[in-house]
């Protein structure tokens, strides 16, 4: 499944941008590539080469993150450019999201604001728990309330209230989806983002129609990215971009490590004979699994998260291990000059496993890969193949 | 960057030169060689200043004959922008190690540039005039120091500008050193050494390499004659964002009379009365002092006194009677009453109920049949009435105003026969009863006041964004240009989106054209366009009417079928009127609106103030729409005068003009958005006729290189769906590389467009090398005009 994925990208019809690059027959001719297919491709090798080097362009990574997702929900999302509508997309890819992110950031706390109406709510507190979220996207987010403009600044005050209580070392993120191209908003926003930046408050901002300068500005001066979709798959691909770490930036330049404190709780002991218990995160809910606080020794019901007595971060070693991976990337393949036109110009040991394109190498095996393995090995595998 | 255009070696103050900045620059040292005049159109947004100004800089500083630069824009801002640019220029060519003396001014009106702590802080420029010079008046000076002689200190009670006294006793000691002065650096320099910055500039203009200001000052013949004058021959002489210039030209040279200022004018005509009794009671000396001056026929040593620009001949210096003045208005009291009968005169012609036009001979006749008043007194009116309100020693002169008016009228109603047509308009709209008469003196041809200019200077380049059809300007105004050239805009991204929106998604043709426009189909469409638009475009819309008369009425039909309201929740609407203080607070409430994600749509005119100077660039303004072309008011008397007068003399066929006008127009309010490479935006052209190959072809080349079969003959929902792509497509990020601008950092030879839209020294070398084989080549063939010179020479 997953290596079909990777795949995707070549597989559909294409991005809507391509088209216009088909239309601007100048452009095309002056790469002396000879035919267009040649120089569309290229074009598309590019795109993924850059994808791949901004990844992997910084070492430096929080791995403990605490992010307020905010999504519009006002009547602007209930457009139809994207199918069914844009609340739905958003949604799905939301729910798409937060696994993705818990799956590569174990250790970080996500809460949900919703704004519509000139107003903004909060639908889910911060917690490290991905299942509460997804409820909550279930339950909460019919698409037939939706109405009026969204409120940025409410939005992002509310953010910065949640965000606030968040504890030092982790990064301070409010990514948000906008829909509309207005925002109805009860001040001038430009007075908060100062404050902001004071709380190292990061604003990302997924555009779904067009350019609107005030979330250009905002994520401009809080160190944010302000990215615009093209289309279902291009916001797909973007919101698939925050699960990955941000490079972790220190406002006093301090570059020390910083310490915090973990548990590793155990599981409880399986019992013959299934038994319901009460656990200390979700005081009404029978649960049949449950892990105890090596410090206080209270019983929690899923992993990770937060002792709701002691306040110990709670994780499992495996999943401490999985947001390394953002740590020690595999080193970024280099462009070689050879052209892999058939399967036999490359060597036997070679990974390659389609034809067409260029070949790049790992800087420390020397081996072999076709653009499709490089992008598999490292989006998904996080080990060099060749190294092992 | 450091590159050769023949031998002449530029420095351009990026590291990278457009290649149509580089073609201009070539074009235009190529007329200059020649000397010789040329129109050159570029497109905004593409450094044309920094252009032009590298170019002639590096010209003045290589050559030995040292031309002087007269560099003419229409509005202060404008001016100040190019002064920035020149301050740039040279301090990159500073770094460069080019160090020359250089004296780089700039020139505006005192209200910009006084420094006096009280009368700086007057908001309107004619009254900071007034009481400037009563601060400043010779004879106000007079009175000081015999005050100052006779009694004591106490009794001091005129007062003197320090700044004007202290730069008028430092006589030619008074210089700044050299440099580029913006504005605010001059104010800067007369502050601290308590120099006039207003009148030191005008003493500095005849020193100065480079000398910005506006157009009046070599177009108005009152300001001309005192600033201009002492210009050599060789100097060059540019008119940017000149695409008006006809209008420039022919206003300077008219006049309109009102009811309100014959009342004034006859108030004023007893003051001097009186002032004259007066003065012949008490000392009645310097009357007859006058009288024996006038009648020497020396013309007065005082005109060109610096202070006195009002007081100012209205024609042009070629056609000013070097005679004395005739004798039955030598006798002040005379003089007065002469005015006096014409001003009745005047006033009498303004009863008449119906429209009156005639030719100033015509209109000269009747003067004599009733009046008795001669043609030849009448042409001496303004310099007479100068001379006695020196002689009078009066300095308030905004109360005068009126009646300088009234004589500046006289003078050059019988000064100039062609060319020239009176017309009065007894209601201001057909359908009024009460009468609110308007008599128009109006110069209909262009060449007149602008031919004094070619005819003195060797080089004049006009240049603007739009200039297309650009046959129609040599014509129009009356010259031969050695180079005539259009640039393409390169670009790698094509960041403007033209679209001719012809029908509406019902299919319903729409069109401004007088029959249908008030269609409740088309107005309904038109309501549609703007709907559609406000939903999609981000932050600011900015939107174009033919005339405030039209946007009226459509906004007022707007209102009533409901659209308004459904405008209302995407954006916010801002109307532009003709007030201009209203204007601009809804110009500041829209940008506000536009920053903060709100988002506004601003409705405004096309020939109003909005689409003249006001750039909407970025956020400000993401689209554009022209609601219908906008053809001037054709049922316009003057506007019929004028075509007929272009028809009988220039052989321009009223239409044509009125199309060229209507585009030239257009094109200004659609290049309104695009202010840059960097800057994106979607000009949507609503009307029908558009999309017919007559308009398009007068459409600026730049813009009809944007103009594709695709976004011909749209209805509303195509252009809609087109532009939302557009919007996506243009909010992608772009690397420097791949669009090239010339501002913030690079990194060089990425996988980038250099090369494109961008040239390094080394392609301008390449590119240079082979033109030069280009036009050996084509040097045998010889042929007449632009294309050999720079090869023979
Ligand atoms: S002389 Fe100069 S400083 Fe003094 S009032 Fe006039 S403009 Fe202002
Ligand atoms: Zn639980
Ligand atoms: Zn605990
Ligand atoms: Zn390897």
């Amino acid at each position: 499944m997953d290596l079909l994925d990777a795949d995707d990208d070549v597989k559909k019809a294409g991005y809507a941008w391509e088209d216009t690059y088909k239309r601007s027959w100048d452009l095309l001719l002056e790469d002396e590539a000879g035919s267009l297919e040649t120089a569309v491709d290229r074009l598309k090798q590019q795109l993924k080469r850059a994808r791949r080097t901004l990844r992997f362009g910084t070492v430096r990574r929080g791995i403990v993150r605490n992010v307020v997702l905010v999504l519009d929900a006002s009547a602007a999302m209930a457009e139809q450019d994207l199918k069914p509508n844009r609340m739905e997309t958003t949604l799905k890819l939301a729910r798409q999201f937060i696994t993705a992110f818990f799956d590569q950031n174990p250790l970080s706390h996500l809460s949900i604001v919703v704004t519509r109406g000139g107003l903004a709510e909060r639908w889910t507190q911060a917690s490290g728990n991905p299942t509460d979220h997804i409820d909550a996207l279930q339950s909460k987010g019919p698409t037939r309330d939706l109405y009026g403009e969204p409120s940025l600044l409410n939005a992002l005050s509310l953010a910065r209230t949640i965000l606030a209580h968040a504890p030092a070392h982790g990064t301070r993120e409010v990514l948000t989806v906008f829909g509309s191209l207005t925002s109805c908003d009860p001040g001038n926003i430009y007075d908060l983002i100062p404050q902001l930046n004071q709380d190292r408050i990061t604003v990302n901002i997924i555009g779904l129609a067009s350019e609107v300068h005030v979330c250009k500005a905002v994520c401009a001066s809080t160190r944010g990215q302000y990215r615009v979709i093209m289309n279902e798959d291009h916001f797909d691909e973007i919101m698939t971009g925050w699960t990955p770490p941000p490079p972790l930036v220190r406002e006093d330049g301090d570059a020390r490590p910083r310490l915090m404190e973990m548990g590793f709780p155990r599981r409880r002991k399986p019992r013959r004979r299934p038994v319901s218990f009460l656990c200390a995160c979700h005081p009404f809910r029978p649960e049949q699994r449950g892990f105890t606080c090596p410090r206080c020794l209270s019983v929690v019901c899923e992993l990770p998260t937060e002792c709701p007595v002691c306040a110990l971060t709670l994780v499992s070693s495996p999943l401490l291990a999985r947001s390394y991976h953002h740590l020690f990337p595999v080193m970024p393949y280099v462009a070689t000059n050879l052209v892999a036109s058939t399967h036999s110009a490359l060597p036997p040991s070679a990974f390659a496993a389609t034809i067409l394109g260029g070949v790049y190498a790992c800087p420390s095996c020397r081996q072999p890969f076709c653009l499709d393995c490089d992008i598999y090995v490292h989006s998904h595998l996080h080990n060099c193949p060749g190294c092992i | 960057m450091k590159f050769y255009l023949d031998d002449l070696p530029i420095l351009f103050p990026y590291d990278y030169v457009y290649p149509e900045q580089y073609a201009y620059m070539r074009d235009m040292k190529r007329a200059l060689d020649g000397k010789g005049h040329c129109l050159l159109e570029m497109p905004s947004g593409t450094g044309k200043t920094v252009s032009l100004l590298s170019l002639i800089v590096a010209y003045q500083l290589h050559y030995p004959e040292r031309r002087k630069l007269i560099y003419c824009s229409r509005t202060v801002p404008e001016i100040e922008k190019a002064l920035a640019e020149l301050k740039r220029l040279m301090d990159y060519r500073h770094a460069q190690g080019a160090k020359e003396p250089f004296l780089g001014l700039g020139l505006t009106s005192r209200r910009n540039l006084c420094v006096h702590p009280d009368v700086s802080r007057e908001k309107h420029g004619e009254t900071v005039d007034a009481r400037c010079r009563s601060l400043t008046a010779p004879w106000v000076r007079e009175q000081h120091q015999q005050q100052q002689q006779t009694g004591d200190q106490m009794n001091v009670d005129v007062e003197l500008c320090a700044f004007y006294e202290h730069l008028e006793n430092a006589d030619d000691s008074a210089t700044i050193p050299s440099g580029v002065y913006t504005l605010e650096d001059m104010k800067e320099w007369g502050r601290e050494n308590t120099y006039c910055p207003y009148f030191l500039a005008r003493r500095m203009i005849p020193f100065a390499n480079v000398v910005i200001f506006s157009y009046h000052y070599l177009l108005d013949p009152k300001i001309a004659e005192l600033v201009s004058k002492e210009m050599s021959k060789d100097s060059i002489v540019v008119f940017d964002e000149a695409h008006n210039i006809d209008n420039v030209c022919t206003e300077s040279l008219s006049i309109d009379i009102t009811r309100p200022m014959l009342d004034a004018s006859a108030r004023s005509c007893r003051a001097l009365m009186d002032k004259v009794t007066e003065l012949k009671a008490s000392n009645s000396e310097k009357l007859q002092n006058e009288y024996s001056r006038l009648v020497e026929g020396l013309r007065e040593v005082q005109a060109a006194r610096e202070t006195e620009e009002l007081m100012a001949n209205p024609v042009l210096p070629e056609d000013i009677l070097h005679e004395s003045i005739p004798g039955n208005i030598r006798r002040a009291e005379h003089f007065v009453a002469f005015l006096q009968r014409f001003v009745e005169y005047l006033k009498t012609r303004m009863r008449v109920l119906h429209v009156v036009s005639e030719n100033s001979n015509a209109f000269l006749q009747h003067v004599k049949e009733v009046t008795f008043i001669d043609k030849k007194p009448l042409r001496f009116t303004s310099e007479r009435l100068g001379s006695l309100i020196r002689t009078l020693e009066l300095s308030d002169l905004a109360d005068f105003r009126n009646l300088q008016k009234v004589a500046a009228f006289a003078t050059l109603v019988s000064t100039y026969q062609k060319g020239f047509l009176l017309i009065l308009e007894p209601f201001e709209n057909d359908q009024d009863t009460i009468p609110n008469p308007v008599l128009h003196f109006v110069c209909l041809d262009a060449t007149i006041a602008i031919k004094p200019v070619f005819d003195r200077f060797s080089s004049v380049i006009i240049t603007s964004g739009t200039l297309s059809p650009m046959e129609l300007y040599p014509t129009l105004l009356g010259f031969k240009p050695l180079v005539i050239e259009s640039y393409p805009m390169t670009l790698t991204r094509n960041c403007f989106l033209p679209l001719m929106v012809t029908r509406g998604s019902d299919q319903v043709a729409i069109s401004s054209k007088f029959e249908v426009r008030n269609d409740l189909a088309v107005v309904r469409n038109f309501g549609n366009i703007l709907l559609e638009f406000a939903k999609i475009t981000p932050d600011g819309l900015v939107c174009f009417f033919p005339s405030y008369l039209y946007m009226e009425s459509i906004v007022s039909a707007w209102n009533d079928i409901g659209m308004l309201q459904e405008v209302l929740k995407y954006k916010l609407i801002f109307i532009e009127t003709p007030d201009a203080a209203e204007t601009s607070i809804a110009l500041e409430n829209y940008r506000t609106a536009c920053n903060n994600g709100r988002g506004a749509v601003l409705l405004s005119v096309a020939r109003g103030k909005v689409s003249e100077g006001v750039d909407f660039d970025h956020q400000y303004g993401r689209a554009v729409i022209l609601f219908g072309i906008p053809y001037q008011y054709t049922e316009s008397r003057l506007l019929k005068a004028r075509l007929e007068y272009l028809r009988d003399h220039s052989n321009i066929r009223e239409n044509d003009f009125l199309t060229f006008d209507a585009m030239r127009h257009g094109a200004q309010c659609v290049g309104r958005v695009l202010r840059g490479k960097s800057d994106y935006g979607i000009m949507v052209f609503a009307d029908k006729r558009f999309a017919r190959q007559d308009k398009r072809a007068k459409l600026p080349k730049w813009l009809a290189r944007g103009v594709t079969d695709a976004s011909l003959n749209l209805s509303t929902d195509m252009a809609v769906a087109l532009s939302k792509q557009f919007l996506r497509v243009m909010a992608q990020p772009v690397g420097d590389a791949e669009q090239g601008t010339q501002g913030g950092t690079r990194v060089a030879g990425r996988h980038g467009r250099v090369g494109v839209s961008l040239w390094d020294e080394k392609m301008v070398a390449d590119v240079a090398a082979a033109e030069r084989i280009q036009q050996q080549k084509s040097a045998g063939v010889l042929q007449p005009g632009t294309v050999g010179i720079a090869a023979l020479r």
